[in-house]
């Protein structure tokens, strides 16, 4: 086996985590100022689970399993680690080969990839059923090799009809098969097989979430959120309740980003942005009105609605959030309240310390003049670009 | 890999044997320790691989069976004083008392503080294999940013083993009490296999050297005179030692925590280009943002934050150095605590401190989490609380180091009394409080010569918890640990009852059974017959085994795996001197079983 130096993780969940924070943190719109990024993960959960961030295309889901598959067929030697990374570096190879680009996993990076396709799909594959949910990928390879081990050993002997169930590997016995040339000339396009297996997997394993619905209700459009799906009205009422928590969560939190924004803004005396920020709120005070993001929600359906996905919302966050609510409720102008500066600036020193950008001089100068400012999309376009996929591939059958 | 963010190494990766291989003998160290995180090593080493973190979604069977079956060739040494209070006590950790071993380091009022992994594994055909594992980690729960490197054993590999094998040799007689003959015998063995080993570098490092520090009493300060460029991620420092890494070179990093930062003050850092972690990238266990807690010293470092301590050195000569363990920039030299590191070297294009700092195309760099930091004052702060807790963990060091002895005494089949004897030193800092671990806090007592628990002997055990809350105002602290007393006079069926504590029908007895033999074509049919949370690929179709036939791994046990059958006889003779036992037979098991093992027998004559 080949050495290696990196960040621990104790398991394949925190590693997911870690890697979606470095992805959130290369861009400044996603970067969670104030603390609301466990809310957004428990919507995204709900919703669409084993989405992340770090998806790009649905096929990944099935290359990461055939890849696994070919890396434990060649377990002659222990090391089939290694062999697994190669396949995945060749991969890079084969979709290029194949005409693809946007979506390529290490494009870029080739040789020196970190961020493995299989690492990140991995939970995907466990969410969507197409793996055992407690194997990890050196587990599988592991086990790859002790049964054929096993195999090799009692092959003679063995009678098959004592044999009543036969070993799993720990993938899904049903996944379709590879197709040919898969290293060497390869496409994000899903077969006709594929689409199929993978609609029905995915709604199976995660049944009750707004990605199993649209699985098998395809809309006729994709809108830019998942609250202005036209269908939304035939869906089960409680979809239907959850997204529109998420719709009203998406427009009032906005407000607390574009405050913090607006307070850095006037502390390092930038005029023309302060301007803009003013403006900006502005417009999300009349954007909050003509969505009606406030009128009749049902707060403690919606505290419900968060703490069924992640039980361990902490009660500072949950405060911080509900103090918001009801400020901006109360008080149109947030632009120039005390009260909502003094929220956000002690909300920000409450989970950042002396690193907060509001009371450390250092901090707020490596501000890159606007943070955090991407809308909360609970990872509808990443599974907008899933569906699509699926979507694609009926209609070219 | 490099330390870019997205080079990752997964702990449970880090122990678990190569394929085909099983564990032979491990020795671990470390400064605190987790009993329960303690518990879950063994699951790493186990062929079967489901290990997820969390303990409490753990098949109980195939942790019992694990622990038992790996604790008798582990053995992990920490610092006296540093074993955490388990959130919740199980009988199991029963099993683990044998493998934990309190040691000091030789200085005085130095820590024992390294986070080295020694395993060898056994392979087909007796063939032996070992590896290093050096770590920022201890053996905790944390959620820390912490470092891990793995060093594989490789004929041609460009590190020697050598110092890790003295070190290992060097550790029992660090120990408060003598550790049993055998395992001692067990250290020293895998010291003399371990000694010729040679260890591959990882990617894209191409030589290196192991750095066993303050065992000898040596002074070690691996840096060169000169360099061009430096990069130091520490989250405890002293000014003396920034100081004697910044004569290094012109152009340097520090990577700290903020409250450290302040206590030395901007002065301090002259030179220095300071950075902290940004906030948001310490994820919090359950996903959601704490609190900001500042940590004063590793026994409280809490679950998140940087934790890593390693430095890279661009050299004149285009290559680089990468220094990585568990020494913080605390010493300069380092040697007075006990620590472990490895020094990796390579050139800088590949290893150097932008290839760090600054990643390559498609890789982002460490950079992109950190941000710039200026300490509040000039000169410091003082952080009081921190005194007091140097003068806690002195105090709790001296409790675990002068040999608490616990002597049980049997009341009746189910109770069992405990007198805790404790030596207590002249000056006693604050308010202390002790009770067994097993029991919740409310049996607390103060601390006393002699104290006594009545407890059920299932609740028997040598862990104490000892409190002790000192300081007034912003200097006050409590510190809470576990200290290991001599268990005198045990309750003899004590391991017994924490057995069938958890098997309690034939339906575990059978799968246990199943996890003794060991064998990997059941690994879907124990999951199976759990029934417990794990979703089969169609769930609709899943049923509940009772029948599953044993003897087909019975059978290719015979004559290829001897351990396996010698511990399946071991629980039948358990089983069969219980009262109760024949109830948790499974049906028919018996005549299978002795007709099993007179095969067996015939087969080795």
């Amino acid at each position: 086996m080949p050495s290696s130096f990196g960040w621990l993780d104790a398991d394949t969940e925190q590693r997911r985590q870690m890697l979606e924070v470095v992805d959130l943190f290369s861009d400044d719109g996603t970067v969670d100022e104030l603390g609301t990024g466990a809310i957004r993960d428990a919507l995204s959960h709900a919703l669409f689970p084993g989405t992340s961030v770090l998806h790009t295309r649905l096929r990944y889901a099935l290359f990461v399993p055939w890849l696994l598959q070919e890396a434990g067929a060649r377990s002659s030697s222990p090391d089939t680690g290694a062999a697994l990374r190669q396949l995945e570096i060749r991969l890079i190879g084969s979709l290029l080969a194949g005409g693809e680009k946007p979506g390529v996993i290490g494009n870029r990076a080739r040789q020196t990839l970190k961020r493995m396709p299989s690492s990140v799909y991995w939970s995907a594959l466990g969410a969507w059923g197409i793996r055992q949910r407690d194997v990890t990928i050196e587990g599988y390879l592991r086990r790859r090799h002790d049964l054929a081990r096993l195999a090799a050993r009692t092959a003679v002997s063995d009678d098959p009809e004592t044999r009543e169930t036969p070993p799993s590997s720990g993938l899904d016995p049903h996944l379709p098969p590879p197709p040919e040339g898969l290293l060497t000339r390869a496409t994000f396009d899903l077969t006709a097989e594929e689409e199929e297996y993978l609609s029905d997997t995915i709604a199976r394993a995660t049944a009750g979430s707004l990605l199993a619905w649209l699985v098998h209700h395809q809309p006729a459009r994709l809108p830019d959120y998942a609250w202005e799906l036209t269908t939304l009205g035939e869906a089960p009422a409680q979809l239907a309740e959850t997204v529109d928590h998420a719709r009203r969560f998406h427009t009032v939190i906005h407000g607390a980003v574009l405050v913090y924004n607006l307070l850095l803004a006037r502390q390092r005396h930038m005029d023309e942005p302060v301007a803009e920020f003013e403006a900006d709120l502005a417009e999300w005070r009349s954007e909050l009105q003509s969505s009606n993001a406030l009128d009749g929600w049902d707060r403690a359906a919606w505290w419900t609605t968060v703490t069924r996905s992640n039980a361990r919302i902490r009660p500072l966050t949950r405060t911080f959030v509900d103090q918001w609510i009801d400020l901006v409720a109360s008080d149109p102008e947030v632009a120039t309240s005390a009260k909502a500066a003094g929220l956000v600036t002690t909300r920000e020193r409450q989970i950042k310390g002396g690193r907060a950008r509001l009371v450390n001089q250092s901090a707020l100068d490596s501000w890159s003049g606007a943070s955090g400012l991407g809308r909360l999309d609970f990872n509808w376009s990443v599974a907008r670009g899933h569906l699509g996929d699926l979507y694609a591939a009926r209609g070219a059958a | 890999m490099t330390l870019v963010p997205e080079s990752r190494v997964l702990l449970t990766d880090a122990l678990r044997p190569p394929a085909g291989h099983r564990v032979d003998v491990v020795v671990g160290t470390t400064y605190s320790l987790d009993l329960t995180a303690l518990l879950l090593a063994p699951l790493s080493f186990a062929v079967s691989e489901q290990v997820e973190g969390d303990v409490s979604r753990v098949d109980p069977i195939r942790l019992l069976e694990a622990v038992r079956r790996h604790t008798e060739h582990t053995t992990v040494f920490c610092q006296a004083g540093g074993i955490h209070v388990p959130s919740r006590y199980r009988s199991i950790l029963t099993f683990v008392e044998d493998s934990v071993v309190e040691v000091t380091a030789p200085a005085e009022d130095a820590i024992f503080h390294p986070k080295l992994w020694a395993l060898r594994f056994a392979g087909p055909g007796g063939a032996v294999s070992h590896r290093v594992v050096i770590l920022s980690r201890n053996m905790t729960f944390d959620r820390s940013w912490d470092t891990a490197l793995v060093l594989n054993e490789a004929s041609d590999g460009a590190i020697d083993a050598a110092p890790a094998a003295d070190f290992v040799r060097g550790l029992p007689a660090r120990a408060l009490r003598g550790l049993p003959a055998d395992r001692t015998r067990q250290v020293d063995d895998l010291a003399s296999t371990l000694a010729t080993v040679r260890l591959a570098a990882p990617t894209p490092f191409t030589g290196g050297a192991l750095l066993p520090i303050g065992l000898d009493g040596a002074d070690v300060w691996p840096f060169p005179e000169r360099a061009y460029r430096v990069l130091a991620i520490s989250p405890f420092l002293t000014r003396q030692a920034v100081r004697a890494l910044g004569h290094v070179a012109d152009e340097r990093t520090l990577v700290s925590r903020a409250e450290s930062l302040d206590l030395l003050g901007s002065d301090a850092l002259t030179g220095w280009k300071v950075d902290v972690l940004q906030r948001l990238v310490e994820v919090e266990p359950d996903g959601d943002v704490a609190e900001s807690q500042p940590a004063r010293s590793e026994f409280e470092s809490g679950t998140a934050g940087l934790h890593a301590k390693t430095f890279v050195v661009d050299l004149p000569d285009g290559t680089s150095m990468t220094v990585t363990g568990s020494a913080n920039l605390t010493g300069a030299p380092w040697g007075r605590s006990v620590e472990f590191g490895a020094k990796l070297t390579g050139p800088t294009a590949a290893c150097g401190v932008a290839s760090v700092l600054d990643g390559s195309p498609g890789v982002p760099g460490l950079s992109a989490l950190l941000q710039d930091y200026h300490p509040a004052t000039t000169a410091g702060v003082d952080d009081p609380a921190i005194e007091t807790s140097y003068t806690l963990e002195r105090f709790h060091r001296f409790l675990a180091s002068n040999l608490p002895v616990t002597h049980v005494a049997r009341l009746d089949d189910d109770r069992a009394q405990l007198s805790v004897s404790v030596e207590i030193p002249p000056f006693v800092p604050g308010m202390t409080r002790i009770w067994p671990v097993s029991l919740p806090d409310g049996h607390a007592q103060p601390l006393a010569p002699t104290t006594t628990w009545t407890l059920a002997h299932l609740n028997v055990t040598p862990f104490l918890v000892v409190e002790t809350t000192a300081g007034d105002g912003d200097a006050r602290v409590t510190r809470r640990c576990v200290l290991m007393g001599d268990l005198r006079g045990d309750v003899d069926s004590r391991r017994h009852d924490a057995i069938f504590d958890v098997l309690r029908s034939k339906q575990d007895v059978l799968r246990y059974l199943l996890f003794l033999l060991g064998d990997p074509s059941y690994d879907a049919l124990l999951a199976e017959i759990a029934g417990s949370g794990e979703e089969g690929f169609h769930p609709e179709s899943r049923g509940t085994r009772q029948d599953v036939a044993l003897l087909e791994p019975l059978i290719r046990a015979i004559g290829r795996d001897d351990d396996a059958l010698a511990r399946v006889a071991s629980l039948v003779e358990d089983l069969r001197a219980m009262p109760n036992g024949h109830e948790l037979v499974p049906d028919d098991f018996d005549t299978l079983w002795d007709a099993v093992w007179q095969v067996h027998r015939e087969a080795r004559r």
